[in-house]
């Protein structure tokens, strides 16, 4: 008997003992694929959340973007709108809109001399004046 | 010596033409010496009544009371109830007109009407189409318990202007009615009952409103120039005439800022707007009592309107500044 056949009669019989044969049996009886599973589905579940906050900033990013969007319109719109206000656009532009606006300051200016001769109102406060039917009286608040 | 006479004497002369005392054509106005008595005697009337003033607005006839005291150059007046007017005071004196709006809380302050609406008319009867005009008098019947003179005005063909109504030992001008050119009813009023020489109320011509604002044409002017991003050009008081109304008109999409100017025998609008206008369009309307200049600056389109020639009103337009 060499050495090394000694050393593989030695290992056999370590192998071969009641410990070594009860770990084996308790080894083998161990859950393994249960073990498996759960640690999968807590790699899964770890994953889902990344996921999730990978998707959560990725849809902020989105609503950011679309928000800024909506400002920048909304920002736009605004201007033009002011704009509008502050400068109005040159509209007249054909001869038939000329024609019809030279008109119209006539009839203002026509209404402005008649108005000032006939009533006590004035020709700015017929504008001024938004005539409804239920217009203020001073009767009303004593009866 | 005798220059520098000739120098004030030709300003002076300068000045009555640029300040309007003549009328457009260059010819004085004379009214009837009987119309010059009766309106000399209404200066002083103290009376109190009730008037119908109609108005007519492309082809639309509106209609509302009013409650009007007068005692020489103080006048009062208030609105019916129903009226789209109801509620607002108006309060003149020979110096200034003040207009409360109660929905508003504000008094607005104007430049005294003065005798536009009650003893005198001549701005109303200013240059017909040739220049002349035709008086003529009749029977105008009772109206408020009074017996009147009708008095008509009418061009050379006859076209009536103005109808006034006046009890002549009084002067009281009961009734007026303005005509437009196509012959039709611009504008009236009628007094439905009257009292002469009333007991007014102690106070009746002052407006006393704690807390409410204080609006004058010019701050009008100002602010909806402003809104609108357009300088706010006036003219200037050298010129006679006085700022009464400032407002904002829409037409055909564009703002247009709108003034109205007075003094004792003229009336002025001024449109201020950034739309483009054809003088020639303008141009086609001037006769008579209606002319109108245009001038452009800087993009801004000002029409200047009136019973001036076009030569004052383009002096006119040369007077308006911020």
């Amino acid at each position: 008997m060499n050495f090394f056949n000694k050393e593989e009669a030695f290992d056999e019989s370590k192998l071969n003992s009641d410990n070594q044969q009860k770990v084996a049996m308790l080894v083998k009886s161990l859950p393994e694929e249960d073990l498996s599973m759960s640690w999968r589905s807590g790699l899964n579940v770890k994953l889902m959340a990344a996921q999730e906050a990978k998707a959560k900033k990725r849809s902020a990013k989105k609503l950011f973007a679309w928000g800024s969007s909506v400002s920048a319109g909304i920002a736009a719109t605004a201007y033009f709108v002011l704009m509008a206000n502050v400068a109005p656009v040159v509209s007249p532009t054909s001869q038939g809109d000329s024609v019809v606006f030279a008109s119209e300051l006539v009839k203002t200016h026509q209404e402005s001399v008649v108005l000032a001769s006939v009533s006590g109102i004035g020709s700015g406060s017929i504008h001024e004046t938004s005539i409804t039917e239920d217009s203020y009286s001073s009767l009303d608040d004593l009866l | 010596m005798k220059l520098n006479c000739f120098g004030v004497w030709f300003g002076i002369g300068l000045s009555a033409l640029s300040l309007g005392q003549v009328s457009p054509r260059g010819q004085k106005m004379e009214l009837p010496p009987e119309l010059k008595e009766i309106f000399s005697k209404a200066k002083n009337l103290r009376f109190s009544g009730t008037r119908t003033v109609t108005f007519v607005r492309a082809g639309r006839v509106d209609s509302h009371n009013e409650y009007v005291t007068k005692d020489g150059t103080n006048l009062r007046i208030e609105f019916a109830t129903g009226s789209p007017f109801a509620g607002q005071i108006i309060v003149e004196t020979a110096s200034e007109r003040k207009h409360y709006f109660p929905d508003k809380n504000e008094i607005h302050e104007f430049p005294s009407f003065g005798k536009k609406q009650f003893e005198g008319f001549r701005s109303n009867i200013r240059g017909s189409r040739s220049g002349k005009t035709n008086f003529g008098s009749s029977n105008g019947g009772v109206i408020a318990g009074l017996k009147c003179t009708k008095y008509q005005i009418s061009d050379s063909q006859s076209n009536p202007m103005v109808q006034i109504f006046v009890e002549p030992k009084s002067g009281m001008m009961v009734k007026r009615v303005l005509f437009d050119p196509t012959g039709n009813i611009a504008g009236s009023y009628e007094f439905v009952s009257l009292t002469l020489d009333p007991k007014i109320q102690q106070g009746a011509f002052k407006i006393v409103r704690k807390g409410a604002v204080v609006i004058r044409p010019i701050d009008d002017l100002r602010r909806q120039c402003k809104e609108l991003g357009i300088p706010s050009l006036i003219l200037a008081k050298k010129s006679g005439y006085q700022l009464e109304n400032v407002y904002v008109r829409d037409i055909k999409g564009s703002k247009v800022v709108v003034q109205s100017y007075g003094k004792e025998d003229s009336r002025l609008t001024v449109f201020l707007t950034r739309s483009q206008l054809n003088a020639s369009d303008l141009k086609r309307y001037n006769r008579g009592e209606l002319t109108s200049y245009l001038r452009t600056l800087n993009g801004l389109t000002l029409v200047i309107m009136g019973d001036q020639t076009e030569d004052q009103l383009r002096i006119l337009s040369s007077q308006m500044s911020e």
